[in-house]
């Protein structure tokens, strides 16, 4: 059985619905990226599970933690998941940390929560943390505040808050897309060198295709609030099958060919109080005929072990091509 | 941080300077103390002799040397009208607005500041909404209609509290409700829209995706956070711990500075309207001052502008 | 044949901590720039943040006085701002930066806020609406969202509005910093495809400021390479990208996370860009580079001709001595 299992999960923000049930399996220890556009409900996926949406969110479905449910349960219940079972850091590491508190003190909280450590033991783990993750003189840095260190240190002492609590999963939301070329790199770097070396399972949420590609055994690409294509990332980054998932690769520029003009998918994301009929990504979707715009395509399982939601999805010949 | 100190007082004292010079030269010239003091019918030698007396005769800037001179000396000069030092004709004013505003002060906090929080806390629920319609209601009615209608209710209609005087505590009661139904209003309305800002931060959503329970999110992380802002007010509210009860003891006939700064200004008392203000800048000033150290030991980023590494 | 624009030790400097008794620092963000841009290319400036690229961006279009050194427009100084000179002068160059919304006025209907230039710099004053349509149908918005507002258009669009505004006074050159960095991918394409339009359609000489590699790889004719206010490497896009030189451009190339690519192979730079306010002695990026020998500490290296590039590094000129 799944660690995390989540059924049919839906989401909407005063009445406006952002999330259209979302279908999700995550085992213990592999790492799953989730990819997509600004708004198409990568994030909100998750900070729903968690219950960490405001509260005018109206969140139905279910998610499960090895059998146990998320969804409606007690307030006291999901806090004992947060942080403890699974842990997640954010895009913006400089205002994710709380300005007016030491970071030492802020990494304390997580372990006399989760782990009963308090005073010198505390302070012990929390060196060995910070050191863990890279964070230069820990020992003289954790009664700094957080202003006192760059955004690609902060998301060092975020993700050493993260594994204070010892987690199963840890969810990256962008955790990488605000940092510099190079510090990208080392926190990458420091993801996957933490999950190996600690077992625990991963989500990477993230625009960024090649990031992902790097660090996830699998992918889920998410589009206007739906799942569009799942595969294993070897095979979808080979031959993406939902014309959405083909159209994003291609609009990437490419370090090696030709300096070509690009292949953006033409239009915008469409505004989810207003969403087209049938499948959301037909009116900006080349392969896409009249059906598409009645019919709703469900996520069908494909011959290559994938899943795509689409009535036309790429075949393979023509993928083969696409990638000579 | 000596550094901090020093320049921060430096600017007080240059504050509190500005202030008197100000106070100084309109007071001057916006009438004649001589004519005010002895009656529009006075006789020339009469005028002459008093301004020889007070040393109005001299030029302007020669007036106020000598007056700089005297503030050095610790002599706030002597009132006009029956000679007696400015200072103790305040000083001996100010326990009785301290009476007033104090008490103010405590229940405008007391009230505001957890209404606001809790209002913050509860969003559009039928208690923020409630909190919403009573802080417009506490700040949109001006304290002069304010006192009049509780006196309507309490002393005329159903005979409950005094309406004027200060005889007991009970005299005190319905000037202090007039002060601070305003304040609370503001207060709450501020503290809530200072903590709706912090609760929408990302550090909170870190605290609570790292299991914290609710209680400790909002105490340890979003109130320390919300005081920021809401300290700037109280400050403020300080500051005019003196000055604020202007209308108020008008209206109750409250011996207080306020109404002693009614009466001097109305008379041209020059000396006793100089040191009023003295003492009003002083105590804004000193205020000013206590926001500015709250600041640095309630966020660490205001403490020192450069950053370590 | 004279460049469209040059620079020449172009130095710019800011006071931090400036205080009444203290003494002030002061950080060189930009420090001895020589470069000279053609008219009808586009030069890629990439580096990270506290390189000094925006700096820079700021001080081509003269919005900001060099503290040391001069921007030459074709061959002659940059009038000083706000003179008349100045403001003939900026009609020809235009600045297009990151936050579109933030360019524009929430409160101006799109074309009012297109057709504004016009009217400032006096162009085309009599037939204004009919520039405004041209200048919207060259960047591809449709006639009828002359009349929207820029909250009810998307991201991409909203940034193809701030680029006709400033297409409308006819510019030769255009400043872009980071234009395409708050678009999501598939807008980016349509942005940066329309940019390239403009750079082949009409001959318009661009500085293209960016911190995404593959975007500037894809658009720029030249690029250089900017760590701590100085130019490390510069060269034609493909040879850069292709062959970088200098370690801190393969670095930053390596970086660049590749699809179907894991994370082997890519090199891990320790530390972080350092203050500016205190920059390393000798070579600005010898602490953190792998291949840095004694005399990186103590020497700092000049641009020079490496094999078809301009790089500072000690390190390939021993080679090439050797």
């Amino acid at each position: 059985m799944a660690f995390v299992s989540i059924r049919d999960l839906r989401v909407a923000f005063s009445g406006v619905p952002v999330l259209h049930g979302i279908d999700l399996d995550i085992a213990r220890g592999e790492a799953v990226g989730l990819v997509g556009e600004s708004g198409c409900g990568k994030s909100v996926t998750w900070l729903a599970a968690l219950g960490l949406l405001p509260g005018k969110a109206r969140v139905t479905g279910s998610v499960t933690l090895d059998g146990e449910e998320l969804i409606g349960a007690s307030r006291r219940a999901v806090e004992k998941v947060r942080g403890a079972r699974i842990a997640m850091i954010f895009q913006d590491p400089s205002s994710s940390l709380n300005p007016v508190h030491r970071i030492g003190r802020q990494i304390g909280e997580s372990l006399a929560l989760h782990r009963g450590l308090r005073g010198a033991a505390a302070r012990a783990e929390a060196i060995r943390l910070l050191d863990m993750v890279g964070i230069p003189s820990a020992a003289k840095r954790i009664d700094l505040y957080p202003h006192e260190f760059s955004g690609g240190q902060c998301q060092r002492i975020m993700i050493a808050m993260a594994l204070a609590g010892q987690p199963d999963l840890l969810i990256a939301d962008e955790p990488t897309t605000a940092l510099d070329a190079t510090i990208q790199a080392q926190i990458l770097d420091l993801l996957a060198r933490l999950r190996h070396e600690t077992g625990m399972a991963m989500v990477f949420i993230s625009h960024d295709l090649g990031a992902v590609s790097s660090i996830c055994d699998r992918a889920t690409v998410m589009y206007a609030g739906r799942i569009v294509e799942r595969a294993e990332i070897g095979a979808l980054f080979r031959a993406p099958m939902h014309p959405y998932t083909r159209g994003l690769f291609d609009a990437i520029p490419d370090l090696d060919a030709e300096r070509a003009r690009l292949a953006p998918i033409e239009g915008t994301v469409p505004d989810p109080k207003a969403l087209p009929a049938g499948c959301a990504f037909s009116p900006r979707c080349v392969r896409a005929n009249g059906f598409c715009r009645m019919e709703e395509p469900d996520l069908k399982p494909q011959p290559n072990g994938g899943e795509v939601a689409c009535f036309y999805p790429i075949p393979a010949p023509q993928r083969e091509e696409a990638f000579a | 941080m000596i550094r901090f100190v020093f320049l921060k007082l430096a600017r007080a004292l240059l504050t509190i300077l500005l202030v008197m010079t100000f106070a100084f030269v309109v007071l001057r010239l916006s009438g004649d103390p001589a004519q005010i003091m002895l009656g529009p019918d006075a006789p020339q030698d009469a005028i002459d002799a008093f301004r020889a007396r007070w040393g109005f005769d001299d030029p302007l800037w020669r007036q106020y040397l000598a007056y700089l001179g005297q503030i050095l000396r610790g002599d706030f000069g002597v009132s006009m009208r029956d000679g007696s030092a400015a200072i103790d004709l305040v000083m001996e004013r100010v326990p009785a607005t301290l009476a007033l505003t104090v008490p103010a002060l405590v229940l405008k906090l007391a009230i505001g500041i957890p209404a606001g929080v809790y209002a913050a806390l509860h969003r559009e629920s039928i208690a923020d909404r409630g909190v919403i319609m009573a802080s417009i209601f506490g700040f949109t009615i001006p304290s002069f209609v304010l006192g009049l209608v509780l006196v309507l209710i309490f002393s005329i209609t159903f005979d409950l509290l005094p309406s004027g005087g200060q005889d007991t505590w009970r005299h005190a009661i319905l000037p202090i409700l007039t002060m601070s139904i305003g304040g609370i209003g503001i207060l709450a309305r501020f503290s809530r829209s200072a903590m709706i800002e912090v609760l929408g931060q990302p550090y909170i959503r870190t605290a609570m995706a790292k299991g914290l329970p609710w209680r400790d999110v909002v105490w340890r992380h979003a109130l320390p956070n919300a005081a920021v802002p809401i300290v700037t007010l109280v400050g403020f509210m300080l500051g005019s711990l003196i000055a604020g009860a202007v209308v108020v003891e008008s209206i109750f006939s409250w011996p207080g500075v306020g109404r002693l700064i009614v009466v001097s200004v109305a008379n041209r008392d020059l000396a006793v309207v100089q040191c009023l203000l003295l003492v009003i800048a002083a105590t804004m000033v000193i205020a000013n001052l206590l926001v500015d150290f709250t600041y640095g030991l309630l966020d660490p980023r205001l403490r020192s502008a450069r950053p370590a590494h | 044949m004279t460049p469209l624009l040059q620079t020449r030790g172009l130095v710019q400097r800011y006071v931090t901590g400036k205080s009444l008794f203290g003494e002030a620092d002061t950080v060189r963000a930009v420090d001895g720039i020589d470069l000279s841009v053609r008219e009808g290319e586009i030069l890629g400036i990439v580096g990270e943040s506290g390189s000094g690229k925006s700096t820079l961006g700021r001080m081509l279009l003269g919005l900001e006085v060099p503290h040391q050194g001069e921007v030459l427009w074709q061959g002659r100084p940059m009038p000083s701002p706000r003179t008349a000179a100045w403001r003939e002068l900026r009609a020809q160059m235009q600045l297009i930066f990151q936050d579109p919304l933030a360019a524009l006025d929430r409160r101006m209907t799109i074309g009012a806020q297109i057709a504004e230039p016009l009217e400032i710099h006096d162009i085309d004053r009599a037939n204004a609406a009919d520039r405004v349509a041209e200048l919207m149908d060259r960047v591809g918005l449709r006639p009828d969202q002359a009349r929207s507002y820029p909250h009810e258009l998307s991201g991409g669009q909203r940034q193809r509005v701030v680029i006709a505004r400033a297409l409308a006074s006819r510019p030769r050159f255009l400043v872009c910093d980071e234009p395409v960095s708050a678009l999501d991918v598939s807008i980016q394409a349509q942005v940066v495809n329309l940019l390239r339009d403009l750079q082949e359609r009409d001959g318009l000489t661009m500085v293209f400021i960016s911190h995404d590699l593959k975007v500037v790889r894809n658009i720029c004719d030249r690029v250089a390479v900017m760590y701590l206010g100085r130019v490390v490497e510069e060269a034609l896009s493909d040879r850069i990208f292709s062959d970088p030189r200098h370690p801190y451009t393969q670095a930053l190339v390596s970086s660049i996370p590749k699809v179907g690519q894991g994370l082997e192979g890519r090199i891990i730079l320790p530390g972080e860009p350092p203050n500016p306010a205190c920059r390393p002695s000798g070579c600005a990026f010898h602490p953190r580079c792998r291949a840095a020998v004694t005399a990186c500490a103590a020497t700092e290296p000049a641009l020079e001709h490496h094999d078809g590039r301009l790089a500072a590094c000690l390190c390939l000129s021993e080679r090439e001595a050797a």
